[in-house]
C-alpha cells in the first residue's frame, strides 16, 4: 500500500463514526437492491412452479404429429423432454354409481413424462402398462386394484340445431345433460394403480382425469407432442414453426401461461409495465444512494484537503490525489457491499416467511414462495452498487485532484464562503433576532452540503407522502365495494322461479347448521318508472333525462323474508300497520351511495313523499312501446340504508320494499306476459364462509339446471385485505429503508457541520454568546432546514399525489385524496428529526471548553 | 482605580503523575488605562493566564475581579453576557466568523447583546481601523493584517473594561505588526482603554507601560517602564 492510501485508511479510522455511517448507507442501498431483485426472482419462480402444476412442464406443443416423426423432435438441439400424449378421450363408467362428473377423460402418455404432467400422485403407483391407469381422487366408489370397465366413445349433441354433431374432444367442454348423448365405440378394461390430484379439474368440467401408458402405435398414428425446451428465449416461436412443418404437425401451440413468467411473451404491455416498475425502483434507490454517498465523500474530502494539500506540496501527483478518493470508495464498498448482500437476502427471506401464506392466497398458488438466489442477479447487484459508489466518488475525486499545495499551506479549514451565498434578508434579524440570522447563514454557507441535505429530506418527504396516497387509493378501491355489506356469502339466482322454489328451501335448511348465523332472503325485480324533474334530486337528475322532459329511473322492487322484514320495521321505524294495510304499498328507501366522477356521496335520490304513486313501466312487445304495468303507492319514505343494499351506484335506483303478496302479484302478472326478470338473493352471515360455500355448491350440483351463482364475499374481502397488507408491507419496507438512507445522509451532514464549527462556536462563546443564545441559534438552524425541506417537499408531493391520482383514476375510481394526517406527521417528524440531530451533535460539544476548542485550532 | 484584580490564581492541568501546574498562585492588579505586556517563554503559563482573565477557562483556585465583579462567581450565562460587555479578546489567529462580513464581525458583541447599533460609532471604528472600504467583505477576502484589525474592532466595539490580546501580531509581518500595535496604543491613549497584551516580542513589549514576566507559572518580574 502506498503512502497516500495509508493516509486514507488512517483518516477513515480516525473518523470512525462517519465512516460507519457511510457504510451503513451503502449497506442499506445494497440490501434494498438485493431484496428487490431477489423478491422479483422468487415471485417469478413461484409463478413458474405454480403454472407448471396447472399446465404441466412444457413450453411448445405440436398437435397431431405422426408417430414416425417423433424422433425428429427428440433430436432437435433444444429439446429437453417430450410428453407424448395419445388422447383416448371420453369414457363412460360402466356399472358405476352416480359420479359428480359423468365422464372420465383418458390420456395415454409415454412413461418417462409422468413427472412433467400436471398432477401429483396421492396414493398408489403410476401405471406400468397400457392396461393400467391412475384416476382422479375425486372419482367415487373405486379403489386401487379395481378393474374398471370403460365404454370409450364420443359425446354427441342432441340439441335441436346441432343434432348429431360431435362435441369437441376437449376436457373443458362443459356438460349439457339435456343436450348431449354418448355414443360408445368400444369397451376397455383398466386396472387402477393409483389416485392423482390434479388442479386442472374445475367445478364445471364434464370429466375426471385418468392417465394410462401409451401402447405400441402404428407409425402413421397421430399423437400430440409437448416439448420441454432446454433454452427458453424468444426464438422458440420461430424455431417451433419451422420444426412443425418438418414433422407434419397440424398446429403448434404454446404454453403461454408459463412462457409469460419467462419473459418470453408476445404481450409487450406486461413487459413494459414490469420494466418501468423496475426502472423506477432502481432510479429511486440510485438517486437516494448517490446523494448519500456523494455527500459523505465530499465531507470526508473537505476534512482531508489539508493532508492532500500537504502531500501535493511534497510532490503528490494529481493521479495520486484522485485515486486516494477512489481508494476510499473501494474500502467502503468492499466492506459494505458483501454485508449489504447478506442483509438483503436475510431480510427478504424473513419477510417471505411472514408473507408466504398471503402470497399463496392472493395468487391462488399451490406453491410456497421460496427465496431464489440467482448468481447472475447478485453479480448484477454488486455491479450496480459499485457503480453507485463510483458515480458518487467521481466529483469528490476530481476535486481532490485539483487540491493545490497552497490549500495545504493556507490551512483553510472551511471551504471559501461567498458573499452571495450567506446573504440573508434584514427581516430575519428583526423578527427572530441575531441568533436566528446566524443560524440561517450557517445552513447556507456550504451550498453543496446544504443542497444535498435538503435533497435527502425532500426525497424522503415526497416518497413517503406519495406512498401514503398510493396505498390509500389502492385500499379505498377495495373498501368501496364491500364497505357496509354484512353478508359473508351471497347466492344469486336469476329469472327462474321454479329453481328458487326448490333450491332455496334446501339452502335455508342449512340455517339449522350452527355455522350459519343468519340468512336474509331477498327477491328483487328491476323495472323502470318515469318521474318529473322536480321529483328527483337535482344533483343526479341529468343522468336520467331522456331529452323529452321525462326522467326514466330504475326501480329495484324487493321483498324480504319475514324475520328480515321485522328487523327493517324496527331499524327504520316503519309503521307496520299502515304498510301492511296499503293495497300495492311500498316503502321507499331513499338514501343511496352515489358515485360520480371521483367523489362519493350519500344522498337522497328523490323528493318523493308518502302517498306518492310510483308507476312501473314495462315494454309491451306486441305494441312495441312502453306501458304502465303496475303502480305502487308509497306508504312511507325512509332514510334508512338497507344493509344488503349498501353498495355504491353510479346510476342509483329507487329501492322499494314491498310485501311478499304484492311482489307475488306483480310477478304473476309479468310472468303471464313473459316479461318477468327477477333475481332471488340469499345473503348468509357465517363464521366459516368457505365451509358454507362448499356446502351450497354441493347443493347446487344437485340442480344442474339452476341458473345460480355462489359468491364468497368474505373470501374476496380477505383476499383484498391480504393484497392490501402485502402491498403496504413491501411498499412501507421500501419507503422505510429509503427514508433511512435519507436520514443517514441528513445525520451525516448535520453532525459534520456542527463538528466542523467547533472552533467557531468557541469564538462566539468567547465574545459573549450565552448558552441560551447558542441554543436559539441551533434551534433556528434546524427550523430553517425543516422549513426549507417542507417548502419544496410538500408542493412536489402534492404534484406527485395529483399525478398518481390522475394515472390511477381509471383503475381505482378513488377520489382525490389529501392525507392531511400524514402531512401533519411529516411536518412534525421533520422538525423533531432535525432538532433532535442538532441537539445530539451539540450535546457532546458543550463538554469541550472554549479553551480546548481554541487549542484544537492551533493544531 | 483598579480595573482588574487577580488573587492567588492557580490552574492545574491533569492529575497524579501527569499533573502540570500551569499557573501557580499568581496575584497582581491593573489600573484603569494601563497598557500591560505579559512576556515569558512558551509554556510559561501566559496564555493560561489570559484565558482565565477573559473568563473562558475555569481556575483551579483563586479569584479574578474585573471592574469589581468576581467573574468566577457568575454562572455561565451571566459570564457570557459579562464577556460581551466588559471583555474584549484578540487572538493570534483572528478567529473571525467566516460567514459574517466585516461590519457584522465587528459588531458581534453588540448584536449578541441585542443592542441598538449606532452607525456613527461603527463608521468611526471602520475609519480608525482603515477598513472603511470593506464593511461588507467576508473574512476570507481580507489579508491577515486586515483580519486582525477587524478582530481589534470587535474587541473594542462595546467599550469593554479591559482588552486582552493574545499574541495579536504573532501571525503578521513586521510592518503589519507595527500598525496593529500603533492602533492598540492609540485606543489605549485616546480612550484610556485598559489593555493586556501577551507577546514574546521584546520590541513590542517595551512599548507598554508595564511588563510582567512569567516563568513556570509564576510572576518573575513586574516592572513599570513608563
Amino acid at each position: 500500500m502506498n503512502i497516500v492510501n495509508k493516509l486514507t485508511v488512517k483518516h477513515l479510522k480516525k473518523n470512525k463514526r462517519r465512516t460507519l455511517i457511510t457504510m451503513i448507507g451503502v449497506i442499506i442501498s445494497v440490501a434494498m437492491t438485493t431484496a428487490t431483485i431477489t423478491l422479483a426472482i422468487s415471485m417469478v419462480e413461484m409463478f413458474q412452479k405454480n403454472t407448471r402444476n396447472y399446465t404441466g412442464d412444457w413450453q411448445v406443443a405440436y398437435q397431431q404429429v405422426p408417430v414416425k416423426n417423433i424422433p425428429i423432435i427428440e433430436q432437435d438441439h433444444n429439446t429437453a423432454h417430450l410428453i407424448i400424449e395419445n388422447e383416448l378421450g371420453f369414457a363412460k363408467l360402466v356399472n358405476q354409481k352416480e359420479q359428480v362428473r359423468p365422464y372420465l377423460y383418458l390420456t395415454a402418455v409415454n412413461q418417462e413424462s409422468f413427472n412433467d404432467l400436471p398432477f401429483t400422485l396421492t396414493s398408489g403407483e403410476l401405471p406400468q402398462t397400457p392396461q393400467e391407469m391412475v384416476v382422479s381422487d375425486q372419482l367415487k366408489g373405486v379403489a386401487i386394484g379395481d378393474q374398471l370397465t370403460l365404454a370409450m366413445g364420443k359425446r354427441v349433441s342432441i340439441a335441436d340445431e346441432n343434432n348429431g354433431e360431435e362435441l369437441a374432444n376437449d376436457l373443458y367442454e362443459p356438460y349439457q345433460e339435456k343436450e348431449e348423448t354418448f355414443i360408445q365405440d368400444e369397451v376397455k378394461t383398466y386396472t387402477i394403480t393409483g389416485f392423482i390430484n390434479t388442479e386442472r379439474i374445475s367445478q364445471s368440467s364434464a370429466a375426471d382425469m385418468a392417465y394410462s401408458v401409451i401402447g405400441p402405435l402404428t407409425e402413421n398414428k397421430q399423437v400430440n407432442v409437448k416439448v420441454e425446451l432446454k433454452k427458453i428465449n424468444r426464438s422458440l416461436y420461430q424455431d417451433s414453426r419451422l420444426l412443425s412443418e418438418a414433422i407434419d404437425s397440424s398446429e403448434v401451440t404454446y404454453n403461454q401461461e408459463l412462457l409469460r413468467f419467462y419473459g418470453v411473451t408476445d404481450n409487450k404491455e406486461v413487459q413494459v409495465t414490469l420494466l418501468t416498475l423496475m426502472v423506477i425502483v432502481g432510479l429511486i434507490i440510485l438517486i437516494g444512494s448517490v446523494v448519500l454517498i456523494y455527500n459523505a465523500f465530499m465531507i470526508s474530502l473537505g476534512e482531508r484537503s489539508r493532508h492532500l494539500g500537504m502531500l501535493a506540496s511534497i510532490g503528490a501527483t494529481k493521479r495520486q490525489k484522485r485515486n486516494s478518493v477512489f481508494f476510499e470508495g473501494l474500502i467502503v464498498g468492499s466492506i459494505a457491499i458483501p454485508i449489504g448482500l447478506m442483509m438483503g437476502i436475510v431480510g427478504i427471506a424473513l419477510s417471505l416467511q411472514v408473507v408466504s401464506p398471503l402470497i399463496k392466497n392472493i395468487f391462488d398458488s399451490t406453491e410456497d414462495i421460496h427465496v431464489v438466489l440467482s448468481p447472475l442477479a447478485l453479480i448484477g447487484v454488486v455491479i450496480f452498487s459499485s457503480l453507485i459508489i463510483l458515480l458518487s466518488t467521481w466529483m469528490p475525486a476530481l476535486k481532490a485532484s485539483r487540491i493545490s499545495p497552497i490549500d495545504g499551506i493556507r490551512q483553510t479549514k472551511y471551504l471559501p464562503v461567498k458573499n452571495k451565498s450567506v446573504r440573508t434578508s434584514k427581516w430575519v434579524r428583526k423578527v427572530f433576532g441575531f441568533e436566528a440570522e446566524l443560524g440561517l447563514k450557517n445552513i447556507k454557507r456550504n451550498r453543496q452540503r446544504y443542497l444535498a441535505t435538503l435533497f435527502s429530506m425532500i426525497l424522503s418527504i415526497v416518497l413517503f407522502l406519495s406512498t401514503v396516497t398510493f396505498t390509500h387509493v389502492l385500499s379505498s378501491s377495495f373498501d368501496m365495494s364491500y364497505e357496509n355489506t354484512k353478508a359473508d356469502i351471497a347466492v344469486m339466482f336469476f329469472n327462474d322461479q321454479t329453481t328458487t322454489d326448490t333450491i332455496e328451501p334446501d339452502i335455508k335448511s342449512y340455517e339449522q347448521i350452527d355455522r350459519i348465523d343468519k340468512v336474509t332472503q331477498v327477491d328483487s325485480y328491476v323495472v323502470t318508472t318515469k318521474l318529473t324533474k322536480e321529483a328527483l334530486n337535482p344533483k343526479i337528475s341529468t343522468h336520467y333525462s331522456d331529452g323529452n322532459g321525462s326522467y326514466q329511473v330504475g326501480v329495484n322492487l324487493m321483498s324480504v323474508d319475514d324475520q328480515t322484514m321485522e328487523e327493517i320495521y324496527q331499524a327504520a321505524h316503519i309503521d307496520q300497520a299502515a304498510f301492511e294495510s296499503q293495497e300495492m304499498g311500498g316503502i321507499l328507501f331513499n338514501r343511496v351511495s352515489y358515485h360520480h366522477e371521483a367523489s362519493y356521496e350519500v344522498l337522497n335520490i328523490s323528493n318523493l313523499k308518502a302517498e306518492d304513486e310510483v308507476l312501473l313501466y314495462s315494454y309491451d312487445q306486441g305494441a312495441e312501446q312502453e306501458k304502465v304495468s303496475d303502480s305502487i303507492t308509497l306508504s312511507q319514505v325512509s332514510d334508512y340504508q338497507l344493509p344488503f343494499m349498501s353498495y355504491i351506484q353510479e346510476f342509483p335506483e329507487l329501492t322499494i320494499v314491498v310485501s311478499k303478496p304484492t311482489m307475488e302479484k306483480i310477478r304473476k302478472k309479468q310472468e303471464a306476459e313473459g316479461m318477468y326478470a327477477g333475481f332471488s338473493n340469499i345473503y348468509i352471515q357465517t363464521e366459516d364462509a368457505s365451509f358454507v360455500e362448499e356446502k351450497i355448491n354441493d347443493i347446487m350440483l344437485d340442480y344442474p339446471d339452476a341458473n345460480g351463482h355462489v359468491y364468497n364475499i368474505k373470501a374476496s374481502k380477505q383476499k383484498e385485505e391480504a393484497i392490501h397488507f402485502l402491498i403496504a408491507f413491501f411498499i412501507y419496507s421500501f419507503i422505510g429503508l429509503m427514508t433511512l438512507i435519507g436520514l443517514v445522509s441528513v445525520f451525516n451532514t448535520l453532525t459534520t457541520n456542527i463538528q466542523l464549527r467547533k472552533q467557531e462556536f468557541a469564538m462566539l462563546k468567547s465574545v459573549g454568546l450565552t448558552p441560551q443564545g447558542f441554543n436559539k441559534m441551533i434551534r433556528f438552524e434546524s427550523l430553517f432546514y425543516g422549513l426549507k425541506a417542507l417548502l419544496y417537499g410538500l408542493p412536489i408531493s402534492f404534484l406527485i399525489m395529483y399525478l398518481l391520482y390522475q394515472v390511477m383514476m381509471p383503475q381505482f375510481n378513488g377520489g382525490f385524496y389529501i392525507p392531511w394526517g400524514s402531512i401533519a406527521g411529516v411536518i412534525l417528524t421533520v422538525f423533531v428529526l432535525t432538532s433532535g440531530l442538532m441537539y445530539y451533535s451539540t450535546k457532546k460539544m458543550k463538554m469541550a471548553s472554549i479553551v480546548e476548542a481554541m487549542k484544537n485550532e492551533m493544531l | 482605580m483598579k480595573i482588574l484584580e487577580v488573587k492567588n490564581l492557580t490552574k492545574i492541568y491533569g492529575k497524579g503523575d501527569t499533573q502540570v501546574c500551569a499557573l501557580d498562585n499568581v496575584s497582581f492588579s491593573v489600573d484603569k488605562g494601563e497598557f500591560v505586556a505579559i512576556v515569558g517563554p512558551s509554556g510559561s503559563g501566559k496564555s493560561t493566564l489570559l484565558h482565565l482573565l477573559g473568563g473562558v477557562d475555569q481556575p483551579s483556585s483563586g479569584k479574578v475581579w474585573i471592574d469589581n465583579t468576581d467573574i468566577y462567581d457568575l454562572n455561565e450565562s451571566q459570564l457570557a453576557i459579562f464577556r460581551r460587555r466588559q471583555i474584549g479578546l484578540i487572538y493570534q489567529f483572528y478567529n473571525l466568523i467566516p460567514i459574517l462580513n466585516v461590519e457584522e464581525n465587528m459588531t458581534l458583541p453588540l448584536l449578541l447583546d441585542g443592542k441598538k447599533i449606532h452607525q456613527k460609532h461603527v463608521t468611526d471604528m471602520l475609519h480608525a481601523l482603515g477598513l472603511e472600504t470593506k464593511p461588507t467583505s467576508l473574512p476570507n477576502q481580507l489579508s491577515g493584517g486586515q483580519q486582525q484589525r477587524v478582530s481589534i474592532g470587535r474587541a473594542l466595539m462595546s467599550q469593554p473594561a479591559i482588552v486582552l490580546a493574545d499574541e495579536p501580531t504573532g501571525n503578521l509581518d513586521r510592518q503589519n505588526s507595527e500598525e496593529i500595535l500603533t492602533l492598540l496604543k492609540m485606543f489605549n491613549e485616546n480612550h484610556n482603554q485598559t489593555l493586556l497584551m501577551i507577546t514574546h516580542d521584546e520590541h513590542l513589549a517595551l512599548q507598554a507601560d508595564r511588563v510582567i514576566t512569567i516563568e513556570d507559572g509564576r510572576i518573575m518580574k513586574d516592572e513599570r517602564i513608563r
